[in-house]
């Protein structure tokens, strides 16, 4: 018999449940999700207003300002980030300027401190950037932001260390008054309760009819949301609001605790308490209205959409008490906005009503008011890192590269009072999936490390909450009489021919390569080639050989080895070189930052944190897939969306199958290998999707992935919505129009469990920032010169951190050069030091002109140039018979008749230095000149 | 003879070809709606015997990865592929596996072996 059972672990729940904590009661707190914070509390803008808007003598303004007042105590206390950033409230017209008016004075009388009333040009002052019809705005500096999920989380650790008995996956499905007491029917289990604290944010009403006549209904409202990229939080220095009207706050602007620019939300009544899709039309009204505070907010930067729902009711304010029916039934419902904010007060409220009820029993002599340290590994400083990995060395394993999240993290999660036992409990406790490739890289690792941590197999772990399977079945179970032998026992330890790894704790290095895939391996021989002895490659994965080992399909090495060698078979043949070549290794390593003068600073488990200075560096770390998120298709987030190359890890490496009805959104060759892999394993191929009126692959993949197996193609179609709850239960698609945007009126629904993502991929230059290299906007990667240097001295590039190859041979002639190049800069600079001067000659630049989109490299030193030169192009759309015409200042030095261009296929053109005039010129250009047969 | 439709694959054009025997010869094809020459072997070779490579995995115990990727050595018959992807998902093997390691000879009767591409 529990004293008081809460029903509800957002951050209602956990808050009271933690409040009442402190006093000698028995107490239970049930969850019908698999998780704590899975509602309401997942999905908001993570703001503690001020307090200045609710109207007077309301639950909310008083909670609000009496909440805002003590979130400092409270986060401290739990060990939570809150950080007061101040807010804004603009006026865009006269007439707002008098609702500002009327807030300031509301909020005056309330005594929240520090109200200010911003003339235009403070406003701007303070705030850069806005839209040039702002003239004036509300200032409060006690507004903040803090992290939801981990405020839950601690509270719900908390509440569990001071003796809270915690059910997840526990609905209560009735509750039956007998006598004085409360019976819960909690998944066939009876929980009997004196006190019940209804906090089952859009399910209060249901919970409260169990028992009461129906006082009020919770009437879910709908806010859509935009997260973007880390480092875009500058763009807002305050949480910026429109002018509140009859409907709600408006879209807000905001810079969230981690640093990432949160944009939202709308305010849509819908029918449906589980309708947390996002909308094409709700994305595009919160665009809108964001765009009217700020012009040049940046969507290209977007990593994930979503959307939550507000508990709202038609009360107005929050509804806290008990009920008049029911004694010692008290609901705490409509918890809308400022709910979040008000969440410290009103714990203390309804816990003060709990225990007067309860005769007021004694405080318990030993509470624990402080929750285990959350800081993540990144936060620390640098000695602490060191602490850290020198007690436990799985800190020093890396798994989530975006977030630097390690796995000694992710097991402390799932260890922890409330421990992660779901990929969103992962990702909501320390990060991994919530960073720009959304859990591309490293979901795989960590479904193992939850499945070895559990005690399961990895098709046993959910995504969230039952019916959220993100694996099927081992692939090959057929014939493996049906056990799994893809578990993970042993598969994260040994490793084939990779070179001895490098046991030297060095403090400089005369070169370091970041990144063992074929452009650093390349790179890696290149630079020995040509007489560099100290060389350390730094690679994050256990083995070297990057993306190629999980690409098992033939097509590689027909232009390095005149032979068709699978991904795996092309990568060990450089693997065996680098052996060979005793080039030093460092695995399972990953670098966190390299600075403009070549410090690298790396970790893992056997050094801990070290920074190594290079004499010259190449950055070949590579590049990532464009996820769903980042391209913001509209629906829901259940379970089954993969990137195609995520899915070929699970499929090639893990040996798991992601689905059995598939679509693939993209027709690139990723996504179309894909589907070959999925047929070849069992699955059904429902359709490829492509908005574009081609196939983008290779026409080979074309017909051996697509045509061979009678997998429709459906070209200028688009997905609009993507549905189910748990797991994908299908997808609206509609044809696209010439701008590739989907045509009202043409949708159909298809059925599917699984789609993958074949949208393009994105160099991965985070490092490259971080070392201050220029990235150039039609590459997404570093600006270089012909020797793969960037425009940072003895910081070279190579491979798809520089531009996405279509080929992996290209990759390793533009690696070798970046190798030579490096190994040229450090000579150079020995002989400078020993006082030899050395003419540089001039510098051309490079300049894609009619036709062509892009070319690597973008300047050139034709004194350095290495007989020859390559460069890499890719056309501007489709063309047929055209002449690709390279000029040096308007002079004519070549032309190539080219059959075919299209933006799939890279060109590439040989440079030989006597192409080039003698004289210095400023340009080569490069554009396609019409033919005859021209379309 | 049928005539068969077949898109070349040499280059990024992707010619649809009409390909059937000549009327009378039927050693010899008639290949039409190319625009160059270098598809005539291949459609040549797409009509008379298509061929694939088959690339896939094995499962493999005592090894630091749960499955070895495999290709059979030479392009086997397009038909043959489920069998001969029933033949692979048949495999067990034990760690440790060398690259070009050939793992069953002579797939179905045909000249190709199906081999480790990766040492494991």
């Amino acid at each position: 018999m529990y004293d008081a059972a809460i029903i509800g672990a957002g951050i209602i729940g956990t808050a009271v449940a933690r409040e009442l904590a402190k006093y000698n009661l028995n107490l239970i707190l049930l969850e019908k999700d698999s998780d704590v914070a899975n509602g309401t509390t997942k999905a908001n803008s993570a703001i503690i207003h001020a307090g200045f808007d609710p109207k007077p003598g309301t639950f909310k303004a008083k909670f609000n300002v009496e909440g805002s007042r003590i979130y400092d105590q409270f986060c401290r206390e739990l060990d939570v980030p809150f950080k007061r950033t101040g807010s804004l409230v603009i006026a865009f017209s006269d007439e707002e300027m008098e609702t500002l008016d009327e807030l300031f004075k509301q909020g005056s009388s309330y005594e929240i401190p520090g109200l200010e009333i911003l003339r235009r040009e403070k406003l701007h002052r303070m705030e850069p950037g806005l839209n040039e019809d702002a003239c004036g705005a509300l200032y409060a500096p006690t507004a903040g932001v803090t992290d939801p999920y981990l405020l839950t989380i601690a509270l719900a650790e908390n509440a569990a260390l001071n003796g809270v008995a915690i059910w997840r996956d526990c609905p209560v499905t009735g509750i039956e008054k007998a006598g004085d007491i409360y019976k819960l029917d909690c998944n066939g289990e009876t929980v009997a309760a004196r006190y019940v604290v209804n906090a089952a944010g859009l399910y209060a009403d249901h919970i409260n009819e169990m028992v009461n006549p129906p006082s009020f209904k919770i009437k879910p409202t709908r806010g859509e949301y935009f997260l973007l990229d880390k480092g875009t939080g500058s763009y807002a220095n305050y949480v910026l609001f429109p002018c509140p009207t009859r409907l709600g706050k408006g879209v807000l602007v905001s810079t969230t605790v981690h640093g990432n620019l949160i944009v939202g939300p709308n305010a849509e009544t819908v029918d449906s308490k589980e309708a947390t899709e996002t909308t094409a039309a709700g994305l595009a009204e919160v665009r809108k209205n964001a765009e009217k505070i700020k012009k040049a907010l940046p969507f290209d930067k977007v990593i994930t959409t979503f959307s939550g729902l507000r508990a709202k009711t038609g009360a107005g304010d929050f509804i806290i008490g008990e009920s008049q029916h029911s004694p010692g039934f008290i609901n705490v419902a409509g918890i809308e906005s400022p709910g979040l904010a008000s969440a410290p007060a009103i714990a203390r409220y309804v816990a003060e009503l709990v225990i007067d009820k309860a005769g007021k029993p004694a405080k318990k002599s030993i509470f624990y008011p402080a929750a285990k340290s959350h800081k993540l590994f990144i936060d620390l400083d640098n000695r602490e890192k060191e602490e850290l990995i020198n007690k436990d060395d799985r800190f020093g394993r890396v798994v989530c590269r975006c977030e630097s999240i390690t796995e000694g993290e992710i097991v402390r999660a799932i260890e922890s009072p409330v421990g992660a036992r779901t990929l969103d409990g992962i990702k909501k406790r320390t990060r991994p999936g919530g960073g720009r490739c959304q859990g591309g890289f490293c979901g795989p690792r960590v479904i193992q490390i939850l499945a070895r941590e559990l005690g399961v197999t990895p098709p046993e772990i959910k995504k969230n909450n039952p019916g959220s399977y993100i694996l099927t079945e081992p692939t090959k179970s057929k014939m493996a009489k049906g056990q799994d032998t893809g578990s993970t026992a042993g598969s994260e330890t040994a490793q084939k021919s990779n070179p001895p790894e490098d046991e030297k704790k060095d403090d400089s290095c005369n070169l370091v390569i970041i990144g063992g895939g074929p452009a650093g391996m390349a790179a890696a021989l290149a630079a020995r080639e040509r007489g560099i002895e100290d060389i350390l490659v730094i690679e994050r994965a256990k083995e070297l050989g990057g993306i190629l080992e999980q690409c098992i399909h033939n097509g590689f090495g027909l232009h390095q080895f005149k032979e068709e060698l699978t991904g795996p078979e092309y990568a060990e043949r450089f693997i065996d070189r680098l052996k060979e070549e005793n080039i030093r290794c460092k695995l399972d390593t990953m670098v966190l930052s390299v600075s403009e003068d070549r410090k690298i600073t790396y970790v893992n488990s056997k050094d801990g944190l070290r920074t190594i200075e290079a004499g010259a560096v190449i950055l070949a770390m590579g590049c990532r897939e464009r996820t769903r998120g980042s391209i913001g298709t509209p629906g829901t987030r259940p379970a089954g969306i993969f990137s195609a190359g995520t899915a070929q890890q699970f499929v090639n490496l893990q040996g798991y199958m992601v689905g059995k009805k598939v679509v693939v959104f993209g027709s690139g060759d990723i996504g179309l290998i894909m589907a070959r892999r999925i047929v070849w394993e069992g699955g059904r191929v429902e359709a490829i999707i492509e908005r574009k009126p081609y196939s983008e692959g290779l026409v080979r993949n074309y017909v051996q992935c697509v045509e061979d197996y009678g997998i429709p193609m459906l070209l200028e179609h688009t997905i609009v919505d993507i549905k189910g709850k748990e797991r994908v239960e299908g997808i609206t698609i509609a044809k696209t129009d010439a701008n590739k945007q989907p045509v009202a009126g043409t949708e159909r629904e298809l059925e599917c469990d699984t789609i993958l993502f074949s949208r393009g991929l994105i160099p991965e230059n985070e490092l490259s920032k971080s070392a201050g290299v220029t990235l150039h906007p039609a590459t997404g990667g570093p600006v270089v010169n012909e020797a793969m240097e960037t425009e940072v001295e003895g910081i070279f590039a190579c491979g798809n951190v520089v531009h996405v190859h279509d080929l992996v041979d290209w990759v390793t002639e533009e690696s070798y050069k970046a190798g030579w190049g490096a190994a040229e800069y450090i000579k150079r600079k020995e002989k400078e030091a020993a006082g030899e001067k050395i003419d540089p000659g001039f510098i051309c630049s490079t300049k894609p002109g009619e036709g062509i989109k892009y070319i690597v490299p973008h300047k050139i030193r034709p004194a350095h140039m290495d007989g020859s030169i390559e460069l890499y192009m890719r056309a501007e759309g489709h063309h047929e018979g055209v002449d690709l015409q390279i000029k040096a200042d308007k002079q004519l030095i070549k032309s190539m008749k080219k059959k075919v261009l299209s933006p799939g296929e890279m060109i590439v053109a040989k440079l030989k230095k006597e192409d080039l005039p003698e004289e210095g010129f400023n340009e080569i250009l490069v554009e396609l000149e019409k033919g005859e047969r021209n379309q | 003879m049928e005539t068969k439709e077949m898109i070349c694959i040499l280059c990024p054009l992707g010619c649809k070809m009409q390909v059937r025997p000549k009327p009378g010869k039927t050693s010899e094809l008639s290949v039409r709606g190319q625009k160059c020459g270098l598809g005539i072997d291949y459609a040549y070779d797409e009509y008379t015997n298509p061929t694939r490579t088959v690339t896939s995995t094995v499962v493999i115990h005592n090894a630091p990865l749960p499955r070895l990727p495999v290709k059979t050595e030479k392009p086997v018959p397009r038909d043959l592929v489920f069998a001969v992807l029933d033949e692979i998902a048949a495999v067990e093997l034990t760690g440790p596996v060398k690259i070009g390691t050939v793992i069953k000879k002579e797939l179905l009767g045909t000249d190709a072996n199906l081999v480790a591409t990766r040492s494991l």
